[in-house]
This record gives C-alpha cells, structure tokens and sequence, in this order.
C-alpha cells in the first residue's frame, strides 16, 4: 500500500471515530438536557402565594418571613375581584326588589284587564270548532299579555340586576303564573258559569303565551349565566376558593388552593380564564360547544371588568416568587401529585434496589467463585452455564410473571404484591449477570497470585478469600453496581410483584408485606394514566430526572470505586 | 508429617549408583518417577536423591522436564488438569503423593520461588505475612518480628524497612524477587524450590540473589532450576542433568561440569546443543 494512501485511510479513520464520539454525545446532551432542564423545574420554579399556602397549612412549615406580608397583599388584591363577582351574583335586595316589583305591577295589570275582554272570552268559549276556538282565544291571550311580555322582554335584555338574578325573577314570574290565572278565571266563572272544558281551554290559552316567551327569554340568558359560571370555575381554579368556609367544604386538595406555579397557571389564565368553552344554540336549536374569546362574549357586561381585573392584577393576586422545593424529594405526595414530592417513590426504589442486591450480591459471588475455581469442564458444568447464559437474556417481564405466578400465587411468600416479592424477582433478573462478571473478574485475576498463594500452603479456600477474591475485587464490584443501577430502573419485573400507584412509604418492617411505589413503575403511570396528566408535566419529568440521577450516581460510582481500588493494589 | 501409614523406601529399587549416599542425609527422594501431561511423559522415571543443607541444581535444554519435576516437589502440578504421576517421590521418606497426604502441610515444609516475581497486590508487611496469618492468629510483635527477620534473610530489610506498609507492587524487579523470596521463608520451611529465580532480572540483581542462595545454604535444602550453566556452577553443590524427561547425570558440581560421564551432559555443557 503506497504511504499517501495509507495516510488518507489513517486520516478518515481518525475522522470516522471522532465524528462518530460528537454524534454520540449529541445525542446524549439532546437526550438529557429537557430532561435536566424540565426535570429541575420539579424542584427550582416560579411558585405562587397558592403553593407558600400549601407548604404552611397542610405541610405545617414554618413560613418564610415576608410570608405574612405578601399573603396581606394577595388577598387585597383579590378583594375587589370577589366584590364584583359577589355583586355580581347576588346582587343587592333593592335592585332586585325593584325589577321585581316593576313585574309584579305588569304582571298584575294584565291580570286585571283580562276581566274588561270578557265578551270576547265568551264570544270565543261559544265557538263550535275545536280549532277555531283555540286561535281565537291565543289571540285574546296575546293582546292581553302584550304590555307584560314587553317589559320582561326589556328587563332580561338590560338583566340590570345581573343574569343570575334576573333568571331567578323571570323564573319567579313564570312558576306564579297558574295559580293567578286560575284566579281571574273564577272571577269571570262567577259572573257566567262556565264549564269545566271551557274553563280549561281558557287557562291553557291564557297560560301557553306567556310561559313559553319567559322560556324563550330566560333560555339563552341560561346559556350566558352557564358561561358565566364556567369563567367562575376558571377563576377559582386559578385563585383558589374565595372564603374560609367554601375552603373548608371542599374535599379535593387540589380545590382547596389555586395554582401553586406561575407556568400552570399562566395557562389557567389564558385558557379557562381570558377563552372559554361555551355551550351556543346552533342553526337547528341545538347546544354545541365552542370556544370563544371571554372578553368579547362579555362585552358591555359587568363580567367584563372581572376579565379585565384578573388580567392585570394577575401578578399581584399571586404573588408569584422563585423558590428551591426541596420537598420534592422528601415530602409525600398530596392529592395525586398535584401536590408535595416522590419520597414514597423515592424509598420504594430503594427497597426494592437493595433488597434485589442483598440477595443477589452474595448468591452471585458465591456462584461465581465456584464457577471460576470448583467447576471442571464436564457436561453438567457445560449446561449449567449454557443455563446461566440464557438466563441473562430473558425479557424482564418474564421474570416478572414468573414473580406473580411462583412466588405470589404457588409459594405465597406473600399474599399479595409486595417488596419482598419484587426485590426477589429484580435478584433473578440480575442473577445471571452478576455471576457472569464477576465470573470473568475471578479469571482475570493472574493465575501466578494463585500459585504464589498455594505455594505458600494455602488451602483453595484461603487462597480464594485471602488473595483471588480482594484482587478481583474491583471488577467483581463494578459489576455489581452497574446491576444495581439495572434493579433500579427496571420496571416490568415490579409491575406485577411490588409496585402500585399510589402508597404512603413504607416502613422497614412492610417490606415483607406490603407493596410500594416505585419510580419506574409511577413515571410510567403519571404519564399516562394519571387524570390530571397535563398538570403534573413538572412531576413526570422530575420523576424521570430522578430516577436517571439514581443510576447515573450509581454507574459513576462504580467507576470512582473501582479507579480507587486498582490505584490501591498497583501502587 | 502427621501421617497413619509411612510406606518405607524399598531398598530394592535403589539403583547401585547410589548406593554411597546416606539415605538419611537425603531430603528428596525421587525412585522410578514418572510425570504424565495426558499421553506424554514428561519426566520418565527419574531416580534422584537431594541431599539435606545443599544446593541442588537441575539443568538442561528447554522443556527437558526439569521445572515439571520442581514443581512436583511440592505438587504444584495438581493445579494441572492432565497431568498424572508415577513412581515413587518422598519428602523425609515419606511418598507425597500417597493419597492421604495433607497437601497444605507439604506446601509449609517446601516453599517456592516462581520465575517471575508475583508478590500479592497487598502492602510488603501483609505479602510476608501472609503465610504466618494461615496458621492462625498471630500477635502482632510476634508478626513484626518474622517480617523482620525474613526480610533479613534475604537481604532486603534495609531498602523497604521505611516502607513496609507501602503496595508491594511498587517495587523493582529484582527487589520483587527478593520479597518473594522472603514471603516464601517467612513460614520456615524445610526445603527451598527455586525455579529459574533469576531469569527475569537484570546481572546485578542476580548476583544478589545468588549470593543469598549462598547464604541461605545449610539451614535450608535448596533445589534450583536453572537455564544458566554459569549460575548452577556458581551456586549449587549437586547438579542434575535433565535431557527430554530423562535424568542424565546426577554428581557433585565441581566434576560434573570438568569431567562429565555421559556424552549428552558434555554435549550440553560445551554448548553444542541446548
């Protein structure tokens, strides 16, 4: 081969494997760095008032010192927000008293002048055709009604007292209706008898008109109060219930405090706060769905100021702060994990980690030792590490149906799942490699130290102990630790044995008994089946972050102990 | 040796040749000593005496048998799948490999030195007291006091008397060699097996260790594989001749190497082959 042209290939390998290693880190740093970046904001976040709350009154931390001070200033903020949404909704009796009386005096009116159409009430009973009859008397019906149904029209059109309000008095109106025109019915029975059908007939004429304008007047005003209380849920998801006592009525966590971070409820704000979904009549009639900007919809009513206000007091009703949540990793997890931290996860990966090692460690080491130094090379020890070997590469959920089908169901070494049964299922899995690494770290250990050991009238076993095994033991642990990195993380083992969704941390004592969270096992469930998922995006990726920080520590571990260890022995 | 039966050297088989060496003055006794490595005879009944207090050498060209031989002494050869053995070879009249004999208790009263220096990746002290610390718990002036003085008595207690607890394996070759040697003589032992000790050090670490060969000479039985004439003429008082797994020779150094008796060891000597 000339020179140049093995220059040229030199050169393009080295190009090859460089470019190849920035490829990979990459992809490493593509991979990690949302993960670390989203991962953190678990712990380091923009919080609200809502979340200082929490920490004080369900927690029992003490508060921060401008806690008290900054809590004053929320609440100011938000007073002039509740005293428009409090007017707006219950409006003063005078108001009320006013509209009301003002119907009152129409509806009463009309009542009255049905007595002056009497001729022609009875012009109209005496005709013989059914249908004509009927027409005849809605026409009496509308002429009597008119002046009443224009003002009602007038006042759900202005709902001076506010929507609620004036549903409730049209609804009022409407539900009174019966009784008093059966009234002046009698009144004009007793001037002329009239008979039973006629009377009937009379009171249905008298009665369809006005219920079914109120309807039709205080249907749509429904709609707009619907909405209306759909913006009140945006706002209270937002804030927080008003009062102490409406705190106190609600059983949900998550209800009794507003959105614990800026981000949430920046989203809070801008989706169920300035849009909203509302419920419209469509072309047919019918209600469908449609979201709609809130101030536009609202436009020209007293709601609109409440828009407004929650839009530009946002960051003084929140009182929003930087904050360092330690908590996250300590506290336990309130309310689905809309609130406090992973500890139980946390402690639960722990269990079932070491709980795996203790029983995998010390089977592993001894099997090796034997399979190093005892084993010949007949048949049997041929299968037995052919055995091993495919052990190695079983799927982890094999292992975890073995789990639920041996251990839970046919031994029963418990009754049901438990960490017990996990930490046994996770030593199985990582059984095979363990023996296997550190298999090869006893045979990597130079044959002379064995010699030399014999040599100088040590039996196997104390040359096994006192020399092969402390020289292998670098990589024998290094093995071992990257395993449990392995234990850690695997999720399918645990699935059936140890895990459920939610749980307080277990005592050491209900190891043996009970089951537990566990990180794998809950970041799988948080993103997917949890109900609120979007809410918790903070808590899956600090979960992940976690449950990668665990492993990461433990592989660079492994690395640290060893590099220490082969310093020892060499120099 | 603690052993219930002693099977006694047959006095038959003790070829004539022999006849003017005390038996009692002998250590090692080889009669008809075969070694097998699976079909192949390595060693093809080889009949020897060592004498107690000498330096016996064994020389010959490459893969003549002699380090097989060495290292059936003290059995390091069971460490060897195939490798089988036939004949009789006794320490003090006793056959070692009479199938109850305690093995460890052999390797305490023959210790051995390797080619290549392999001290344990310990500190010094815990590399000589290794040996001690098998046979139980020592006290630890007890244990100070043997690392002393084996390190004394090769000749290395100056240079890492400073450094004791310092990783063996930071050492020199030579130095190694040396502290191996010490680990070995740490636990007392009867006899000495050195196999080409000096074969992976420099001249003037050699001419230390064969002068501690010297020294060492008359409280220890030594046997010495060596690939160097020079250095057998040097140190031995005994010198066998191996030849492809036969012995050849076997006679005091001085005239085996001036007036050798077979044609094959003055072959040898003179360097026509080997």
């Amino acid at each position: 081969m000339k020179t140049s042209t093995r220059k040229v290939l030199d050169k393009s390998f080295d190009i090859l494997a460089y470019s190849s290693l920035a490829v990979m880190c990459m992809a490493v740093v593509l991979f990690l760095l949302p993960i670390v970046i989203k991962g953190a904001g678990a712990v380091v976040f923009n919080a609200t008032i809502e979340h200082e709350k929490f920490l004080c009154e369900t927690l029992d931390e003490s508060p921060s010192s401008s806690y008290s001070e900054r809590l004053k200033a929320s609440e100011a903020a938000r007073k002039d927000l509740y005293v428009l949404m409090t007017d707006y909704e219950n409006p003063s009796a005078e108001k009320t008293l006013k509209v009301t009386k003002r119907l009152a005096d129409a509806r009463a009116a009309t009542l009255a002048s049905i007595i002056a159409q009497e001729p022609r009430i009875r012009a109209a009973l005496a005709i013989e055709d059914a249908q004509l009859r009927q027409e005849a008397l809605k026409k009496i019906s509308e002429t009597v009604w008119a002046p009443y149904l224009s003002s009602a029209k007038e006042v759900s059109k202005k709902a001076e007292s506010g929507i609620p309000a004036t549903i409730g008095i049209l609804n009022a109106q409407k539900a009174a209706l019966p009784d008093l025109i059966k009234e002046e019915i009698e009144k004009i029975s007793a001037a002329g008898k009239l008979s039973f059908g006629q009377k009937s007939g009379l009171r249905r004429a008298l009665t369809e008109l006005p219920q079914d304008t109120l309807s039709a007047l205080t249907d749509p005003l429904t709609l707009q109060n619907k909405a209306y209380v759909t913006l009140r849920g945006g706002i209270r998801e937002l804030l927080g219930p008003m009062n102490a006592a409406a705190k106190k009525n609600e059983k949900l966590l998550r209800n009794r405090y507003g959105q614990t971070r800026v981000n949430l409820a920046e989203d809070v704000l801008e989706h169920d706060i300035l849009n909203i979904t509302i419920q419209i009549l469509d072309a047919e009639g019918r209600q469908i769905s449609t979201r709609v900007s809130s101030l536009e919809y609202f436009k020209g009513t007293p709601v609109e100021a409440m828009i407004l206000y929650c839009r530009d007091n946002f960051t003084a009703m929140l009182q929003p702060y930087w904050t360092i949540y330690l908590g996250f990793f300590f506290d336990e997890p309130y309310d689905s994990n809309i609130f406090g931290g992973i500890w139980p996860m946390i402690l639960g990966t722990f269990y079932l980690t070491a709980g795996a090692m203790i029983i995998a460690a010390p089977l592993g080491i001894i099997a090796a030792i034997y399979f190093a130094e005892y084993a010949g090379q007949s048949k049997f020890i041929e299968v037995l590490r052919m055995c091993v070997g495919t052990l190695a590469g079983v799927p982890s959920i094999v292992f975890g149906l073995f789990g639920l089908a041996f251990l839970i169901n046919t031994v029963k070494i418990s009754d049901n799942k438990s960490v017990l049964a996990g930490s046994v299922t996770l030593a199985l899995l990582v059984l095979p490699t363990i023996i296997r690494s550190c298999e090869e770290a006893l045979k990597s250990v130079p044959h002379s130290y064995r010699e030399a050991a014999l040599g100088l009238g040590a039996g196997k076993w104390r040359s096994i102990m006192g020399v092969i095994l402390p020289a292998a033991l670098p990589s024998m642990l290094t093995g071992i630790i990257i395993s449990m990195g392995r234990a850690a993380g695997e999720t399918a083992p645990i699935i059936f044995t140890a895990a459920t969704s939610t749980g307080a941390a277990l005592a050491v004592w209900e190891v043996f008994t009970q089951p537990t969270p566990a990180l794998p096992w809950n970041i799988y469930n948080m993103c997917s089946e949890h109900e609120m998922a979007d809410k918790v995006v903070h808590v899956q990726y600090g979960m992940v972050l976690t449950l990668l920080g665990i492993v990461l520590t433990l592989n660079f571990a492994a690395i640290l102990i060893r590099a220490k260890l082969q310093k020892k022995l060499k120099s | 040796m603690q052993n219930k039966e002693k099977p006694e050297l047959q006095k038959a088989e003790t070829p004539a040749a022999l006849h003017d060496q005390t038996v009692a003055d002998s250590v090692i006794s080889a009669r008809s000593f075969s070694v097998y490595y699976g079909n192949f005879q390595a060693v093809k009944a080889v009949n020897l005496d060592m004498q107690r207090g000498k330096v016996t050498a064994i020389i010959g060209p490459s893969g003549c048998g002699k380090s097989t031989f060495l290292r059936c002494i003290n059995r390091m050869n069971d460490l060897v799948s195939n490798c089988s053995t036939d004949g009789l070879l006794a320490l003090d009249g006793v056959d070692i490999y009479h199938p109850r004999l305690d093995v460890v208790e052999l390797r305490r009263r023959v210790g051995m030195v390797f080619q290549r220096p392999n001290p344990f990746p310990k500190t010094i002290y815990d590399n000589i007291a290794y040996g001690s610390r098998l046979k139980g718990s020592v006290e630890k002036h007890k244990l100070d006091e043997i690392v002393e003085i084996s390190l004394r008595r090769a000749a290395l207690w100056d240079e890492v008397k400073d450094r004791l607890r310092s990783s063996a394996l930071g050492l020199s070759g030579g130095q190694q060699q040396r502290l191996c040697i010490a680990r070995a003589l740490a636990i007392n032992p009867e006899v000495l097996l050195m196999d080409e000790p000096c074969s992976a050090l420099d001249p003037k670490s050699t001419s230390r260790i064969e002068d501690l060969i010297a020294e060492l000479s008359g409280d220890y039985t030594i046997a010495i594989v060596t690939h160097n004439m020079q250095q057998a003429a040097r140190v031995s008082d005994f010198t066998a001749f191996f030849y492809e797994g036969n012995l050849i020779e076997f006679g005091v150094t001085k005239s085996l190497f001036t007036n050798p008796q077979k044609k094959e060891t003055d072959d040898y000597i003179t360097g026509r082959f080997g």
